[in-house]
């Protein structure tokens, strides 16, 4: 496959950006306003992100404001992703139930104007940098707390977001993924026995949620003092079994819970244990093993279609390029938990 | 035959130029992320060459022995040879959706297969990780 398509779009110049944001701020305040600071921020692959301070005259939005505007790259989305619009909703329902995300304050076309909670995202840097020493040891139990207010937000709170609900749930979440793993065609035996092994242990879904669907380390901010402090990057949000949000932040990927020889935040335990203070329900042993492999399962999928993304010519990336090649080491992992029986 | 520098070398020195003179004037942030990721696969590449066509080979035997096939002569031609790795790969995915690695002595064997050629997909792909790997794998 060689087809590149169309040329790339080019790259938003910050100017045009920063006049285009300011004119359409001002349409929907009906005030006058000035954009005070403007930086591009390193991206995602899938986003381009802007910071920006924006002083609004008069109204009900008056005052200083410290925004981010997330736009969407070029290329065809991937299946799965949420529309803007679904996205926008979610986020305002979740900040409407007390969750912490960004407050959302306007969609503008294929972007995102959201609240900047100032933090730090990358997981490497929360690790090393002393200025997180005091929240590190109460980080997981954070992430797990959170996750449980996320799965308490009922899911007909956003309606029409995708996934599925009843009993069926969870395998319809497996038969996704196994789609999306046919639709690639290649041969991968390590991912064929991971599905051989999910397949007779799916568990029946007890109770259907709002499954974040990217909840790890590196997806929220968090704040020298207050430690975890918003939950970014809903695109990927559907409903189904909460059992995926809990078995995804296990991933050794993500550098967030202890591996042998490799200590982080502390046991992934420590994370369902803050899940189910606030809860009231705990994974089985049974299901958390079947949610670590649906995991890994999922996420070599989804790398599967990364990599893709840049053979296809969706979008050339070095970065897409070497995921190709990085999914050996959740394989490897893989199989560790499958020989574990 | 190519006269020197070989394959390898030529990677080698574009990887050694890109580390010693453009990575250390590179500030945005982004880039220079980038352009150690590109880097690292340069890395990969120069480990991947020597070697590959016999390592191919090998995964071929081991796959018709798996799949209780006889081991033919290998396919002198690369592009050939990774087909018929790819194939064999795929009549073993078949044969695990078919229930042969469900259990027993099947099972171990499938296992331990697939789990030698991860092995060898990490030592070309981050040999260091490899080693942080199997080194906590020998702890109690």
């Amino acid at each position: 496959m060689s087809d590149r398509g169309a040329e790339p779009p080019a790259e938003p110049t910050a100017d045009r950006v920063r006049d285009e944001l300011a004119a359409f701020i001002e349409r929907e305040t009906r005030s006058r306003v000035s954009i005070t600071a403007f930086t591009a921020l390193p991206g995602g692959t899938i986003r381009h992100a802007w910071a920006l301070d924006v002083e609004i005259a008069t109204g009900a939005l008056v005052g200083r404001h410290r925004l981010i505007y997330l736009l969407d790259r070029g290329g065809k989305p991937l299946g799965s992703r949420l529309g803007r619009e679904d996205e926008f909703r979610l986020l305002a329902a979740m900040h409407g139930a007390g969750v912490r995300v960004p407050r959302p304050y306007w969609q503008l076309g294929q972007g995102l104007i959201l609240e900047r909670v100032e933090g730090e995202v990358v997981g490497r840097r929360l690790l090393r940098e002393r200025a997180y020493e005091g929240v590190r040891p109460r980080l997981l139990e954070q992430f797990g707390a959170e996750l449980a207010r996320i799965h308490a937000v009922p899911p007909d709170a956003v309606p029409g977001l995708p996934g599925s609900t009843g009993r069926g749930a969870a395998r319809a979440q497996l038969d996704e993924i196994e789609r999306e793993l046919r639709e690639g065609g290649e041969p991968h035996p390590a991912l064929e026995l991971a599905l051989r092994w999910l397949r007779p242990r799916t568990p029946a879904t007890a109770r259907v949620v709002i499954v974040h669907g990217d909840y790890r380390l590196g997806n929220a901010v968090v704040d020298t003092e207050r430690g975890l402090a918003t939950v970014l990057d809903w695109e990927l949000a559907h409903l189904g079994d909460g059992g995926e949000d809990l078995g995804w932040m296990c991933l050794r990927y993500w550098g967030g819970v202890d591996y042998p020889g490799e200590p982080t935040l502390g046991p992934w335990e420590r994370f369902l244990d803050g899940y189910a203070a606030v809860s009231g329900w705990r994974l089985t042993p049974e299901l958390a093993r079947y949610w670590q492999v649906f995991a890994h399962f999922r996420w070599g999928v989804i790398m599967l279609r990364q990599a893709r993304r840049h053979l296809e010519g969706v979008e050339r990336n070095i970065e897409l390029a070497a995921i190709g090649r990085r999914r050996a080491e959740v394989e490897w992992d893989l199989l560790r938990l499958l020989e574990e029986g | 035959m190519q006269d020197r520098p070989t394959t390898v070398e030529l990677l080698e020195a574009v990887r050694e130029f890109l580390e010693g003179h453009v990575v250390p004037r590179l500030t945005e942030r982004g880039v220079r992320y980038r352009t150690l990721i590109a880097l690292n696969v340069l890395r990969i590449v120069e480990r991947e060459i020597p070697g590959r066509e016999a390592r191919l080979r090998a995964e071929l035997a081991a796959l018709a022995d798996l799949l209780d096939r006889p081991r033919d002569a290998p396919p002198a031609d690369a592009a050939l040879l990774e087909a018929r790795v790819q194939e064999a790969n795929r009549a073993l995915c078949e044969r695990i959706r078919a229930g042969a690695a469900d259990t027993g002595p099947g099972r171990a064997r499938v296992l331990a297969h697939v789990g030698a050629m991860v092995e060898e997909k990490l030592r070309i792909n981050d040999p260091q990780r490899l080693a942080t790997f199997t080194a906590a794998r020998g702890r109690p």
